[in-house]
């Protein structure tokens, strides 16, 4: 019965606001990194197109790490593209911020806390994943700064 | 300085329980946690500590804080853990959904 309940339940916040409150974050990161007000508006668009197009190809493909490497290009070039054209300052603070809601905090701190109850194996898939998902993002910049690495 | 700091991490941690779906009571209090957490780590880390001696002593009041709003508010609390601990590993991925 109560599980009928938890089912037919709906938990999530909306998407939009997910997407709105993404771009906040990193907004706010941007600032705990002390980072310039020249470079809100950049990290504002670039955290907010990030997670909106992790979340969209992750519904879409079912590869996996496919959606945060597409999230982080996407990333990696607004940021380049904000820095060259506009009067953004530093590249490296912009992109940091804007990762910030895709890199696997939670999943690190589950790993080690499932490893500290005793379940290990539970522990090491989920520390794993959390490694790829964190290499899949790192890739995605990296190719972006091989491929403009010249015109920066 | 620090009181900036404080309002912003407040507001960080807020809108990232957003995204992770906390509990829509909890918002407040996971932003509490958040901002005390991110004070411990400015103060120890700009004081000369290195990274990790600041997010270990971030940890601490992180879970006295934690234990406290789970007596007040009587909420399992462990989702509560989980959006603030951001600060101590990389970003927060996801796939957790945790509820309450």
């Amino acid at each position: 019965m109560a599980l009928d309940i938890l089912d037919k339940a709906n938990l999530q916040y909306k998407f939009w606001l997910k997407v709105l409150s993404s771009g906040i974050v990193s907004l706010l990161f941007l600032f705990m990194f002390d980072g310039s007000p020249s470079d809100a508006i950049p990290a504002f668009i670039s955290g907010l197109a990030g997670y909106y197009i992790c979340e969209r190809i992750g519904a879409y493909f079912k590869i996996r790490f496919f959606a945060e490497f597409a999230g982080s290009v996407v990333i990696a070039l607004i940021a380049i593209a904000c820095v060259q054209y506009f009067f953004s300052e530093s590249l490296d603070k912009i992109i940091i911020a804007g990762v910030m809601p895709l890199v696997p905090g939670v999943p690190i701190t589950n790993a080690i806390r499932d490893m500290m109850a005793g379940q290990l194996i539970a522990g090491i898939t989920k520390g794993v994943e959390a490694a790829l998902t964190a290499f899949a993002i790192g890739a995605g910049v990296g190719v972006i700064f091989i491929i403009f690495g010249g015109t920066i | 300085m620090i009181i900036f700091q404080a309002f912003i991490s407040f507001f960080a941690t807020l809108f990232f329980s957003i995204i992770f779906n906390a509990p829509r009571k909890l918002l407040i209090a996971c932003g509490f946690v958040g901002a005390i957490g991110w004070i411990v780590y400015y103060i120890a880390n700009s004081n000369g500590l290195s990274d990790a001696v600041s997010i270990f002593l971030e940890a601490s009041p992180l879970v006295y804080v934690h234990i406290s709003l789970q007596e007040s508010t009587s909420v399992l609390s462990s989702s509560l853990m989980y959006q603030v601990s951001y600060h101590s590993s990389p970003g927060v991925s996801l796939t957790m959904q945790q509820r309450t």
